[in-house]
């Protein structure tokens, strides 16, 4: 039976193509050796092999063969490079800069590390709203910078909306400030032109199954010269890998690595315009079906401010679980809470300040090099049926109307100070007061407090609290069911306070939480 | 001893036949109730035999409307509509199909696992089988409020 799926998940992982596995075959059966037998000719193949692929990846990112340390894959390499600087270069300081953006891989090392005394500044990216929405301003690098930054840690291309940070710009910073700069490149080597010494990084993280390779074999480049950065190894044994990796050599991988990263520079400016043409295929498709369709991330020309395989969509009214259920035949993913193993919807959409509920309405869409215009045709059939389906199933417009049998209470101790400050700042009779949550702070979650002048009964839910008006837009109120707001006047602490039963987790700084 | 050295238990895989009609993490059944959903719709709000219910969760922000029709103390009709993921919508749908002909005192009864049983929810769904149960409660209350009915001393 002909497989009838469709495969649009290429920043997950890809397929491998058949040169790389014609490439490999070799090594499994007849050039079997372990490289690091030195004594004997199976050995020697082996490490020829191996020097081969290292010098040929080497070429293909710019840097020379003895800056590649070959690792299991990126996660491996994000470890070493961040885990592996940190514990070297103690001494200059410790605070690490990265961005919110990073994949998991760059974010939980260092989350590890922010629980061993250092201290991580994540910079924010541009937000909704902007054509380079995803993208981080150079200049936040440059403000953040202190005189005991360690690292900085910045993406080249997001996984999630293609996003490609101006990486130059921050190897110029940083090289300026002294500071050693590592990459995670994952999403962008063999998609894009990726050279260290354009980039002026000092570490690069990328791996091999992104690109049409084998799983399991990725690499990292340290750099050797101006500056020779030194790390600390993770993984000790037989010292291989300058004693920066040990471990035997995955030597069929490696060589399908380097052949795979061939294959991809072979074909760049011929497969970037045909991604490029295919994605516009599939959102112009898209746009004319559904309605209510929002783009995440940069737009999609100029082709420097994203990668060119990767569309990310959100179809307001409709959840992504139950949409990539209704489309069992198209393989794509979903910023919704509920379809990985990771039960939070996505740390990079709502870093963008996209409205919760377009979060988990939001599919990600990964084409690449075995992926046709047929593919994209019957995608956009596909998804426009079962968000036709999935809508008629129930309207988000219930949630609004749910929304107004919220209840969120005003303390009359709050009540009181809000009627003080009105007095003092001299503010209007019809002032409001506005309670609201929005995305981000520590725990994903923040509550705002202000003034208003207007507010809406439609989109609004109004309260009488001690003659204080309260106002709480709907959205904001299903997460606030049952909140009292509270003043507390304390001797080490003055300010109003959220009593939030929804909250399942909330931060030190109590201004934000998880639900 | 070494077994106390895993703290945690694995989750335990799906073996055999399981395993076959086991597709992404849900079971048959789920699927089934997801792509046929039964029952979806409204009944009239102001019908005094029509008890309707509106519930979520700001956890997870899942939706359910649900009503009940009743005559002679016995749900003749139940329709639903779902904002939700997968689960909840097969889990509201299995919801309907179970108190449509069921007196409503018998109905009332319903807990959220005879729901999750019956669908094989994966523990991290457990919650859109309780909203279910939220849903049933609350327009079975609705219902015996329009009719004066009150609820039966604890």
């Amino acid at each position: 039976m002909p497989d009838e799926r469709i495969y649009m998940d290429n920043h997950a992982t890809t397929r491998v193509d058949p040169r790389v596995v014609d490439a490999m075959l070799p090594y499994f059966t007849e050039l079997y050796g372990n490289p690091g037998s030195v004594s004997h000719s199976f050995g020697s193949e082996a490490m020829e092999a191996v020097d081969r692929a290292r010098a040929s990846l080497a070429a293909a990112v710019g840097a020379s063969p003895r800056e590649i340390i070959f690792t299991s894959g990126a996660t491996e390499s994000n470890n070493l490079a961040i885990r592996g600087v940190t514990e070297r270069q103690r001494r200059r300081g410790d605070h690490l800069i990265s961005v919110v953006t990073e994949h998991k891989a760059v974010l939980d090392p260092l989350e590890r590390l922010g629980r061993r005394g250092f201290e991580v500044s994540l910079l924010e990216v541009a937000g909704a709203g902007s054509p380079q929405m995803g993208i981080l301003d150079p200049q936040q690098v440059s403000d953040a910078i202190r005189d005991d930054t360690v690292l900085v840690s910045v993406m080249l291309a997001n996984n999630e909306v293609g996003a490609i940070h101006p990486l130059a710009e921050v190897g110029r910073i940083c090289k300026e400030q002294g500071v050693l700069l590592h990459c995670d490149a994952t999403q962008a080597v063999g998609k894009m032109n990726v050279n260290v010494e354009a980039l002026q990084v000092d570490l690069m993280s990328f791996s091999s199954h992104k690109l049409y390779g084998p799983k399991g074999v990725g690499a990292l480049y340290v750099r050797r010269r101006q500056p020779h950065v030194r790390l600390q190894s993770q993984i000790d044994g037989g010292g291989q890998e300058g004693g920066l990796r040990s471990g035997t050599l995955n030597v069929p991988g490696i060589v399908g690595f380097a052949r795979a990263v061939e294959l991809c520079l072979d074909e760049l400016p011929s497969e970037r315009a045909r991604l490029a043409a295919l994605r516009q295929r599939l959102y112009d498709g898209l746009r004319n079906r559904v309605e209510k369709l929002t783009l995440n991330g940069p737009v999609l020309d100029p082709l420097d401010f994203r990668l060119p395989g990767n569309l990310n969509l959100s179809f307001a009214d409709v959840d992504g679980e139950a949409l990539m259920m209704k489309m069992r035949q198209l393989a794509v993913s979903s910023g919704s809470a509920c379809t990985s193993a990771n039960p939070e919807p996505s740390h990079v959409l709502r870093a963008l300040g996209i409205d919760e509920d377009l979060v988990r309405a939001s599919l990600r869409f990964g084409l690449g090099r075995f992926n046709t215009e047929e593919d994209v045709d019957v995608a956009i059939e596909t998804v426009a049926t079962a968000v036709e389906r999935l809508r008629r199933l129930g309207q988000s417009s219930q949630k609004l109307e749910l929304a107004s049998k919220m209840a969120v209470t005003l303390s009359e101790k709050a009540a009181s100070e809000v009627k003080r400050i009105i007095e003092e700042q001299k503010l209007d009779d019809g002032t409001v007061l506005r309670v609201g949550v929005a995305g981000g702070g520590c725990s994903g979650f923040q509550y705002s407090l202000g003034f208003d002048k207007e507010y809406d009964e439609k989109t609004d839910a109004k309260y009488d609290w001690h003659g204080v008006t309260m106002v709480v837009d709907k959205k904001s109120a299903l997460y606030l069911d049952g909140t009292v707001v509270d003043f507390y006047d304390g001797l080490e602490k003055r300010g109003f306070t959220f009593e939030n039963p929804n909250a399942t987790k909330s931060c030190g700084c109590g201004s934000s939480f998880s639900a | 001893m070494a077994m106390s050295l895993s703290l945690r238990q694995p989750m335990r895989l799906p073996m055999g036949r399981a395993a076959l009609i086991v597709r992404r993490g849900y079971h048959e059944v789920v699927h089934d109730h997801f792509n046929n959903p039964r029952n979806v719709g409204s009944l009239d709000k102001e019908d005094s035999n029509v008890g309707s219910a509106l519930v979520g969760k700001a956890s997870c922000g899942d939706v359910i409307k649900l009503q009940v029709k009743v005559k002679d103390g016995v749900i003749q009709d139940a329709k639903f509509k779902t904002f939700g993921c997968g689960s909840a919508i097969a889990s509201s749908s299995y919801a309907t199909e179970m108190i449509i002909g069921q007196p409503v005192d018998e109905a009332s009864k319903i807990k959220n696992t005879d729901i999750s049983a019956h669908l094989k929810l994966p523990p991290v769904k457990i919650h859109c089988s309780v909203l279910a149960e939220e849903a049933i409660q609350a327009a079975i209350a609705d219902y015996k409020g329009k009719q004066n009915i009150s609820p039966p001393a604890e």
